[in-house]
């Protein structure tokens, strides 16, 4: 009887808590994208093995507290085994010092928060670490309960302290644009 | 047998340089990442090669040699050959004869960097001779010496104003549509004398992250025979709505000795991950000058690609061929194409036709061995 109640006071938990604070239901997938030199020469390439390892949200669900999502670099891919060699080695096995390719962790713990509707709109500073490389971004995260959540920003390849990558006369430009979506499974 | 030896032998006897709209799927919009001319195809650059290879069977990277002599002319001067062998088995009877292999091409380019933003490119062809094919269609052709079957492919000149201006000057196809290999798509027959309609061109072409605009007035090959002759003038549009999808629309009018005509078309271009998709549809407005006769007719294609390894394809492809005026005519051709890149040299190509107008079906397998020297 007690294993009965408990059950049931668990599932009305769950139906009564907000979606999008369940960080299981999230199946991530990063995106990337770069120009070149070359009109018409665009790299691109995404991971879908995308960790959002903690979201937690205020118990009124008007806010969140603390948002956690990290990516292996080696999962990401451009479409040419050939250039994702070269990123790794030239870009992702740079920033962690040759040891081990980079890891890139966000971690966001304070926002403040607007719901609107169904959907709740947080903005606030997230912190990078990419390798050994740290780096801040003014970000703002849209959640919503069908479609999961999306964050977009820039990486300045110099800001890293990274060569910028060229391969026989074709050259990345130095910004890159990062997306990061997670969506209910 | 035969067949399968014949391309073998060119196997090891000879490597492919042509244009690939398809690599809209790696988000190359613009040809003139792989590609020295700036409308595609022929020789490639330094970072071309080096897809050349990562997209092969064989793969590897691609070490650019630096050597300076009088045979590069102090590496102001580059040499490449393509050659490609052809296999043709037509899957019915005729005149008792089935298969044909030849010789379908062989080009020498040679291209010479005067200035960083001054570049000639001059290819001399050889048609095949059409007199020693092993086929139906050698029946009743006359012998032809080599010198007949040579003719310049391309001669021209690019002058980059920048990275994105181009003023390009000579002879070569006309650069519209998707650049296909195929020179008898339905959608080539803008190229009235197929590969050899070489008009001469004054072109102008304006490349940004999200058009490319060709602008084009041309007169004819002094080689070409007075009733061939034509001048016109066309223009092509492709937008870049994302980094993997192309619409493109074109326009050209003509004036010929014995032919005037139009042509309007539209064409699109898209890929993800190993998909790519391809299609173009040209309407063509003709008027025979002697009789005062109008053709009017709608050629399109629809092809689908699968890339099962970077190196490895198969396509489904349908074309069709409707003529409105003066009669009524229609022919429709399913394509199924699968293409092996071996090394960055070597490229094997394995198609069935099946082509079918309102009085014949004709069925028929290639198979295409295509070699380059850079």
């Amino acid at each position: 009887m007690k294993c009965l109640i408990a059950s049931l006071l668990l599932s009305l938990s769950t139906l009564c808590s907000p979606v999008y604070s369940k960080v299981a239901d999230y199946n991530g997938e990063v995106t990337f994208k770069s120009e070149t030199n070359m009109p018409g020469v665009n790299i691109e390439g995404n991971s879908k093995v995308f960790r959002v390892l903690k979201a937690e949200f205020s118990d009124d669900n008007l806010s969140l507290k603390k948002i956690e999502a990290e990516i292996d670099a080696e999962t990401l891919k451009t479409g040419i085994e050939l250039r994702d060699h070269h990123m790794y080695e030239k870009v992702f096995y740079a920033l962690s010092g040759n040891e081990k390719p980079a890891l890139l962790k966000m971690v966001m713990d304070k926002s403040t928060c607007e719901k609107n509707g169904e959907k709740l709109n947080c903005s606030g500073i997230a912190s990078f670490t990419f390798g050994k490389k740290n780096f801040t971004r003014k970000l703002e995260l849209k959640f919503d309960n069908k479609l999961g959540t999306e964050v977009a920003f820039n990486v300045s390849l110099k800001e890293l302290a990274l060569e910028i990558p060229s391969y026989l006369g074709i050259e990345l430009e130095d910004a890159v644009s990062v997306k990061m979506k997670a969506s209910k499974r | 047998m035969r067949l399968l030896f014949s391309l073998l032998i060119t196997a090891l006897i000879c490597s492919n340089a042509w244009a690939y709209p398809t690599y809209i799927r790696l988000n190359y919009t613009s040809c003139l990442s792989c590609h020295q001319s700036v409308e595609g195809g022929g020789p490639l650059t330094q970072y071309g090669k080096g897809i050349a290879y990562a997209e092969s069977f064989l793969g590897g990277e691609y070490k650019p040699t630096t050597t300076k002599n009088w045979l590069n002319f102090y590496n102001k001067m580059e040499h490449s050959v393509e050659a490609r062998m052809m296999a043709l088995e037509r899957l019915y009877d005729f005149n008792g004869k089935k298969t044909r292999i030849f010789p379908m091409q062989l080009d020498y380019t040679n291209v010479v960097k005067w200035q960083s933003n001054l570049r000639q490119e001059v290819t001399f062809a050889v048609g095949p001779n059409t007199s020693r094919l092993r086929g139906v269609d050698s029946v009743g052709s006359k012998n032809s010496s080599w010198f007949d079957r040579t003719y310049f492919r391309t001669f021209k000149l690019d002058y980059s104003f920048d990275k994105n201006l181009h003023l390009v000057v000579g002879g070569a196809n006309l650069p519209l549509g998707l650049r296909l290999i195929d020179h008898t798509a339905y959608v080539r027959e803008r190229n009235r004398l197929g590969v050899t309609d070489v008009p001469i061109q004054v072109q102008y072409l304006n490349l940004s992250k999200e058009w490319q605009q060709t602008y084009l007035v041309y007169s004819p090959n002094p080689t070409d025979g007075v009733s061939n002759r034509e001048y016109g003038a066309a223009t092509k549009q492709e937008y870049f709505p994302l980094t993997n999808l192309s619409l493109g629309a074109q326009a050209l009018i003509a004036k010929g000795k014995s032919i005037d005509r139009e042509i309007l078309g539209m064409f699109s271009r898209f890929g993800k991950g190993p998909w790519a998709l391809l299609a173009e549809m040209d309407y063509t407005k003709r008027h025979l000058v002697s009789s005062d006769t109008k053709f009017d007719q709608w050629t399109s294609i629809l092809e689908g690609s699968y890339f099962f390894k970077d190196y490895l394809r198969s396509s489904l492809g349908f074309q069709t061929l409707r003529v409105n005026n003066p009669f009524k005519e229609k022919e429709e051709l399913y394509t199924f194409n699968n293409e092996f890149k071996f090394s960055s040299h070597l490229s094997f190509i394995l198609e069935y036709r099946q082509k079918s107008t309102d009085l014949l079906l004709e069925k028929m397998i290639f198979g295409q061995v295509f070699l380059n020297w850079w």
